[in-house]
C-alpha cells in the first residue's frame, strides 16, 4: 500500500495520473484567478534576532538578559507605548507610524527545531515539526493554480536556485538572479532546437522524459516572457547597495512592469549572530530598512504599492539572555511582519513579547506562522487555503 | 534477441546496480549477456573498501575539557575541512571502485539512514558501517546503525533516559527505517523509546549502553509484552512482513522504476522476508528477473545529482581537481553528500528537476569539457556552525576538472563519423524514445579537428534532457 508521503516522494506525477487521492483532486477545483494582488516575501536568513529588532524598552528583563547587547533609548526609535524600531532601520519606523505596517510578536510552531535546516524547512513546507514534506507552500499554491495551467514565472525567487518553499508536486516556481543572464542561457540555438523538437514529437515520449522536456520548455518560454516585459520599465528610485536592494529593485521592475507573477521570493542572509551581534545585525536592519522604503517608494510612483503585500520573517528568533561572545545563541518564536496598503490590522497585533514565560530560555509561541499564511492566501491571494496548507487554520483578520 | 536489445540491457543494469558505463569496461562487457554481468558484478561487489580520510578518534572528555577556546575552534574547523575531502573522497570511490553494487547501495542506505552532523570521524564510520553491511542482512544493517554514535546523537539518543525519554530515534526508527507510517501506534513509538533508554555513545565515538539510564521495565510493543531491550525491539520490527515490504519498496523505486508494480514488488517482498533479509539475495533477484529490463523500466528514473556527476566522471574519465568544485556543484544541483536536508532523506526523482536545476544540467557538460565558465552562484549559506559543508559560493565558475581523452580519441580513431555518432548515443543515452537523432546531432556537430568534434558531439549528447534519465 502507498502511504501519503510515499507518494509524496514519488512524485512522478505525469504516470501517476491513476494514483492521485482524492486530497489532490480537490486542485483542479479552484484554478487561480489573479486578483492582481501581489505577495512579497522577505526571508531574513540564520535566525535574525527579533528582540533586538522590534525592542521591548519598557522590559526591565530585556536588559538584564542582555547587558550588553540591551539597546539604549538613543538606540531606540520609540512607535509603541512598550515596543520600539532598532534605530537602524528609521525608514521601517515611518511605514509603521504610517499604519502600512503589521507586527506581530511570537509567531512560531509548536515543538519548535533549534536548527536553522530543519526550521526553515517548517517554515517553507508548512508542515508539524515531525513531518517531512517534499513540497513547500508556494509550490503547491502554483500547484492549486489548476491542472497543468500554472507557468513557473507565477512565483518567482530572485536567486539562482529554487527554494523548497516553491517547489511543488506538479510545478514548481522559476529562479533568476537577473533576468538577462537567464534568458541568455535560454537563447542557445542547440536548446531552441530541442525545444522545437518537443512540440513536434511531445506525444511519443515516456513520462520521465516528457517532465524533462517540460520543464526546460517552461523554462525557456518564462525566460523569454519575463526578459521582454521586463524591458518596459526601469526603476529610477536610488535603492541601497547590497542584495536586498538589488532583488526588491528587480521585484519592482518586475511589478511596475505588469509581469503576471504573483508572489516574489527574496531573502536577505547574515543573521546569525553567534558573535558579535551588534555591528553585524544593525547592518542588515539598515539595508533592509532602506531596500523595503525605496521599493515602497517605487511602488507608490507608479500607483501599485495597494495591490503589494510584504512579509518578513526568519527561520527562528534567537535566545532572550546573551551569550558570553557579544552574540546570541539559536531560539524559537519571533517577530513577523506584515507591510502593505491594505492592512486590518495595522500596528501591533498582539501583545510585546512575554519574557517572563519562557521555553528554554526562548520566546514561546503564541501565533502560529502558519494561521498567517493562511490569512495570506485566503484573503490576499484569494485561494483556497485549507488544500494548500493541508490542514485548516484560522485566518488572522491581517488583511 | 537483437544486438541492441543487449546494449541497452547492458546499459540498464550498469546504470541501475552501479554509476553507469565507464569507458575501460564498456567495450568489454556491451555484448556480453546482462545475466553473465550481473554475476560479474556480484563478484565485484565482495572488495569492501573503506574510507580513510582519517584514522583519529575524537578527543576524550578530559580532553576536550582541557582545550582552550582557540584548540577547540580549530578542531571543528579541521572538521569541516575534512568533510569536504571526505566527500570528495566517496565521489571518487564511486567513479573509480569496481565494487559499483556496493558503492551504489551504500549511497541507498546514506539516503535511507540519512545522517548529518558535524563530527566528520562519525561521519566517516557510518558511512564504513554502511558499505560493510550494504549487501548483507538488513537485520545487522539495521542493528549496526541503531548502535552507530552519528545516529544516535543526531537522532537524540543521548538524551533518551529513563527518567526523561526523548523519543525522537525511536520515532524514525519505525517511521523512516523500517515499518513506514500508519504500521504502528504513537503508544509503540513511547514502548520503542523507553527500549532504547541508554543507547549512547562515548565522547571518542564508540557505542556504549548506559545501564544506569536504562528503563528495565515491561514493554508493550507491537502486541507483544515483556521486558524488552533496544534488540528485542528491532527483532520484533524484523519479524512484520510489513518491514520486507517497506524496504522492497524502496529498493524496487530505485533500482527498477519509481513507479511501484505491486506483484513484482509483494512476490520480492515475501521472498526478502523469508530470505531473513538477505539483501544481495533481493537484489540478484532483481537483476536477473525478465521483469527488470522490461523497457519501460529503462530510462524511467531522473539521475540524482550524484548519480549525474559520477556518471560523467565514469563516462568522460574525469576527475575533478579541487575539492571546492565538486562540492559547490553538489550544492547547485541539490544534494550534497553527509548533508541530507533531514531525517527523511533527498525528496527524490522531479523533485530533482525544476527550471533552475534543468539550466544547471544543461550548462554543466560544457563547463566540464570546455572548461566555460558556469556563471551560477548556491544558496549562501547560515554561517552557523551546522552548516557542515561550506563553499565560496563563487567557486561554482571554476570548475577545475580534467578529462583524460587519450583512451576515448584512440577508441573513436579507426570509426568512421556516422559510426562515432552511432557509439556515442549507445554509450551516454538511455533513452528509448530519444528526440535526439543523427541529423540533429550533425547540425550542431563542429570544431576544426576530429577530436574537437568528438568532445563537441560527448557535450551535445550530455546537455539533453535524455541525458537525465537512466
Amino acid at each position: 500500500m502507498l502511504h501519503r508521503r510515499d507518494f509524496l516522494k514519488l512524485s512522478s506525477f505525469a504516470s501517476a495520473a491513476a494514483l492521485v487521492p482524492n486530497f489532490l483532486n480537490i486542485f483542479n477545483q479552484f484554478p487561480i484567478q489573479s486578483n492582481g494582488k501581489k505577495l512579497v516575501i522577505i526571508q531574513k536568513s540564520g535566525g535574525c534576532d527579533g528582540l533586538n529588532t522590534y525592542v521591548p524598552f519598557e522590559n526591565d528583563l530585556y536588559f538584564k538578559a542582555r547587558p550588553q547587547l540591551g539597546l539604549s533609548d538613543s538606540e531606540i526609535i520609540k512607535i509603541g507605548s512598550q515596543q520600539g524600531v532598532n534605530s537602524a532601520m528609521k525608514e521601517i519606523a515611518d511605514i509603521f507610524n504610517e499604519g502600512e505596517m503589521t507586527i506581530l510578536n511570537q509567531v512560531g510552531y509548536p515543538n519548535p527545531d533549534r536548527s536553522h535546516f530543519r526550521s526553515m524547512d517548517i517554515w517553507h513546507t508548512g508542515s508539524n515539526a515531525d513531518e517531512y514534506w517534499p513540497t513547500g507552500w508556494l509550490g503547491r499554491y502554483l500547484d492549486a493554480s489548476c491542472n497543468q495551467c500554472a507557468k513557473p514565472h507565477h512565483v518567482l525567487e530572485i536567486d539562482d536556485t529554487l527554494s523548497l518553499a516553491n517547489k511543488g508536486l506538479n510545478s514548481n516556481a522559476l529562479a533568476l538572479l537577473n533576468t538577462g543572464q537567464l534568458y541568455r542561457a535560454t537563447r542557445d540555438e542547440y536548446l531552441q532546437r530541442l525545444d522545437q523538437e518537443y512540440k513536434k514529437q511531445k506525444s511519443s515520449l515516456n513520462p520521465s522524459l516528457d517532465y524533462m522536456y517540460k520543464t526546460m520548455s517552461e523554462t525557456i518560454n518564462s525566460a523569454a516572457y519575463i526578459h521582454e516585459k521586463a524591458k518596459t520599465y526601469r526603476s529610477k528610485v536610488n535603492y541601497p547597495s547590497g542584495i536586498l536592494g538589488r532583488q526588491l529593485k528587480l521585484v519592482a521592475e518586475l511589478i511596475n512592469s505588469g509581469v503576471e507573477t504573483s508572489v516574489y521570493y527574496t531573502s536577505l542572509p547574515g543573521f546569525d549572530t553567534h558573535v558579535r551581534q551588534k555591528m553585524q545585525q544593525e547592518r542588515l536592519l539598515q539595508q533592509y530598512s532602506d531596500a523595503v522604503a525605496a521599493f515602497i517608494q517605487d511602488l507608490k510612483m507608479n500607483n501599485q504599492f495597494e495591490d503589494v503585500l510584504i512579509m518578513t520573517f526568519s527561520e527562528f528568533g534567537r535566545r532572550v539572555e546573551e551569550n558570553a561572545s557579544g552574540g546570541t545563541d539559536h531560539g524559537k518564536a519571533n517577530n513577523l511582519t506584515l507591510i502593505g496598503g491594505k492592512l486590518a490590522k495595522p500596528g501591533f497585533f498582539n501583545s510585546v513579547p512575554n519574557l517572563t514565560n519562557l521555553d528554554e530560555g526562548d520566546l514561546k509561541f503564541d501565533i502560529d506562522f502558519r494561521n498567517v499564511y493562511a490569512s495570506i492566501l485566503r484573503n490576499w491571494l484569494e485561494v483556497d487555503d485549507v488544500a494548500i496548507l493541508k490542514r485548516e487554520f484560522e485566518p488572522l483578520g491581517l488583511i | 534477441m537483437k544486438d541492441n536489445d543487449n546494449l541497452l540491457q547492458v546499459k540498464h543494469l550498469l546504470l541501475r546496480a552501479g554509476f553507469g558505463p565507464d569507458l575501460a569496461e564498456w567495450e568489454k562487457v556491451k555484448n556480453k549477456n546482462p545475466h553473465s554481468l550481473v554475476d560479474q558484478m556480484i563478484h565485484n561487489a565482495k572488495k569492501i573498501n573503506g574510507l580513510g580520510v582519517l584514522s583519529d578518534s575524537l578527543p576524550s572528555k578530559s580532553e576536550f575539557m582541557n582545550m582552550n577556546r582557540e584548540e577547540k575552534e580549530e578542531m571543528v574547523k579541521n572538521s569541516r575541512q575534512k568533510l569536504k575531502t571526505l566527500n570528495a573522497a566517496w565521489i571518487s570511490q564511486m567513479a573509480n571502485s569496481s565494487a559499483q553494487l556496493r558503492e551504489k547501495m551504500t549511497f541507498f542506505w546514506h539516503d535511507h539512514f540519512a545522517c548529518r552532523i558535524n563530527q566528520t570521524m562519525l561521519v566517516q564510520k557510518q558511512n564504513n558501517t554502511l558499505r560493510m553491511h550494504a549487501l548483507g542482512k538488513f537485520g545487522d544493517l539495521l542493528l549496526a546503525i541503531s548502535k552507530d554514535p552519528a545516529m544516535l546523537r543526531f537522532l537524540n539518543n543521548q538524551q533518551n533516559k529513563k527518567a526523561h525519554p526523548n523519543e525522537n530515534f525511536a520515532r524514525e526508527v519505525l517511521e523512516l527505517f523500517t515499518l513506514g507510517r500508519g504500521n504502528y501506534t504513537e503508544k509503540d513509538i513511547s514502548e520503542a523509546a523507553r527500549a532504547f533508554t541508554g543507547w549512547s555513545s562515548t565522547a571518542e565515538g564508540e557505542f556504549i549502553f548506559r545501564q544506569r539510564l536504562h528503563d528495565f521495565g515491561t514493554k508493550e510493543f507491537l502486541g507483544k509484552r515483556g521486558n524488552f531491550n533496544g534488540e528485542d525491539i528491532l527483532n520484533i520490527i524484523l519479524e512484520q512482513k510489513q518491514t520486507a515490504r517497506f524496504i522492497t519498496q524502496k529498493i524496487y523505486r530505485f533500482m527498477v522504476n519509481p513507479e511501484i508494480d505491486e506483484t513484482m514488488v509483494e512476490k520480492w517482498a515475501r521472498d526478502f522476508y523469508e530470505s531473513e533479509y538477505d539483501i544481495l539475495a533481493l537484489l540478484e533477484k532483481i537483476f536477473q528477473s525478465d521483469h527488470f529490463y522490461l523497457p519501460a523500466n529503462m530510462g524511467s528514473r531522473i539521475k540524482s545529482p550524484i548519480e549525474y556527476l559520477v556518471g560523467i566522471m565514469r563516462a568522460l574519465n574525469l576527475q575533478f581537481e579541487d575539492e571546492d568544485g565538486l562540492i559547490a556543484l553538489q550544492k547547485l544541483l541539490g544534494q550534497t553528500l553527509f548533508m541530507p536536508p533531514n531525517v527523511a532523506g533527498w525528496p527524490e526523482e522531479t523533485s530533482w528537476i525544476d527550471s533552475s536545476s534543468m539550466m544547471a544540467r544543461l550548462k554543466i557538460p560544457q563547463a566540464l569539457i570546455f572548461s566555460s565558465e558556469l556563471n551560477l552562484q548556491g544558496k549562501s549559506s547560515f554561517s552557523g556552525n551546522e552548516d557542515g559543508i561550506v563553499v565560496n559560493k563563487h567557486l561554482a565558475n571554476k570548475l577545475n576538472a580534467t578529462i583524460r581523452w587519450e583512451g576515448m580519441m584512440s577508441l573513436m580513431a579507426k570509426k568512421s563519423d556516422e559510426e562515432v555518432i552511432e557509439w556515442q548515443q549507445d554509450y551516454l543515452l538511455q533513452s528509448p524514445s530519444s528526440l535526439v537523432d543523427k541529423g540533429l546531432l550533425r547540425e550542431f556537430v563542429g570544431g576544426n579537428t576530429r577530436e574537437d568534434k568528438i568532445k563537441m558531439l560527448c557535450m551535445r549528447l550530455m546537455t539533453t534532457p535524455e541525458f537525465q534519465l537512466c
